[in-house]
């Protein structure tokens, strides 16, 4: 076991992991931040996406030593201190961009990656960047809407479900 | 779009804010005092005859509680196919038994053959790596059409073929369909291919069990 350190959510963190410790198990069991989530392990579902020095990662496909000295951000850090939701959580609230909720995490690290990248993103370039991130519930669409209506597009013309 | 008040208007959620700031509580979210964790080998064939599983170096490993293989199982009973189907003639489908870890066979890549429950997961999934298994390999089929060819490997040694059923509608309605196509314009034959289909959430991996005396799972 290792002692590794790194500032989450701008907060300082450290605990012990093996060399084998994924950044997601560090994340959820050492620093026992439990909204980043693992839905698949293997990479492909996206529940677990983080952000590594303000890159989105899936954090199941990252050891936790790989993240030492890193600024990572996880869902728990997207509200505002008073608690308020930020643009794209409150939109995914508004718009019905969640169900069950489990991929939510993940899909709202994403969104705000994209967003960074690409503030004013069309549906096809949302879609595109979802790629890697699976939802069960909602089919998807009124995530689109949620993403695009938090980066102040209109929707209306986006056909609700 | 949905109406602002009344039946039919769309509302806030009240559970929305905690699944958006992750402080949702999901099953792998749970720990309580004494928890215990389960890893399970599985196959890395797709069709093999079990001739040997050793778990004695794997059962004296550290944290290692206690562990379960398909002999543990025997006249238990196994998994029950939710949705028994009849076919397009009237026949019952095919139902294997599905015991809950492999006995004898493992029938697909990622057949569970034995579970390891041990204090912490790392654990658990160490003792998996030193169970020894050995499994003799079996010809597979891994394609619809050559599983239904004579003389195919069946999965299932005790039924007749790997047919499970023939489903369609088209024996109750056979003249008009006959007629339908007999008179079209044009008639287009393809093969269709569907996936596998399984209807899992996004939160599958894991379960959570507590039984008296014993520690949680």
């Amino acid at each position: 076991m290792t002692k590794i350190t790194m500032t989450v959510n701008g907060r300082q963190m450290s605990g012990e992991a093996e060399g084998r410790t994924l950044l997601v198990d560090f994340l959820r069991g050492t620093l026992g931040l439990t909204g980043t989530h693992v839905g698949c392990d293997t990479g492909q579902c996206g529940a677990c996406v983080v952000h590594v020095n303000g890159d989105a990662v899936k954090s199941c496909n990252m050891l936790a030593m790989e993240a030492e000295g890193a600024e990572v951000s996880t869902i728990e850090g997207q509200a505002a201190a008073d608690g308020s939701l930020n643009a794209i959580q409150a939109a995914f609230q508004q718009y019905h961009g969640l169900q069950c909720g489990f991929c939510t995490p993940g899909m709202v690290m994403s969104a705000a990656a994209l967003l960074k990248e690409n503030p004013k993103p069309s549906e096809a370039e949302v879609r595109k960047y979802l790629s890697g991130n699976l939802c069960r519930c909602t089919g998807y669409h009124n995530i689109v809407r949620a993403i695009m209506a938090a980066s102040g597009q209109d929707v209306s013309a986006i056909a609700a479900e | 779009m949905p109406m602002d008040g009344g039946i039919g208007a769309a509302t806030p959620r009240r559970e929305d804010v905690r699944f958006l700031t992750g402080a949702g509580n999901y099953t792998d979210d749970i720990n309580v005092h004494g928890q215990a964790y389960v890893a399970f080998l599985r196959s890395d064939v797709a069709h093999g005859r079990i001739n040997g599983l050793d778990t004695a170096a794997a059962a004296a490993m550290p944290g290692v509680i206690r562990i379960f293989t398909g002999a543990d199982f025997e006249g238990v009973g196994g998994l029950p196919c939710g949705w028994q189907v009849t076919d397009r003639h009237g026949q019952p489908m095919q139902e294997p038994p599905h015991p809950v870890l492999a006995q004898g066979k493992v029938r697909h890549v990622g057949d569970p053959i034995a579970a390891v429950v041990a204090e912490t997961l790392e654990q658990a999934k160490d003792a998996v790596e030193a169970i020894e298994a050995d499994i003799e390999e079996l010809p597979a089929v891994v394609d619809m059409k050559t599983a239904l060819e004579e003389g195919a490997p069946k999965v299932h040694d005790d039924l007749t073929s790997n047919l499970c059923y023939d489903w369609g509608f088209v024996e109750e309605n056979r003249e008009a369909v006959d007629k339908a196509i007999r008179e079209a314009a044009h008639v287009t034959t393809l093969e269709l291919k569907n996936q596998r289909l399984v209807a899992n959430p996004m939160e599958l991996a894991w379960r959570w069990a507590i039984t008296a005396g014993a520690p949680a799972i």
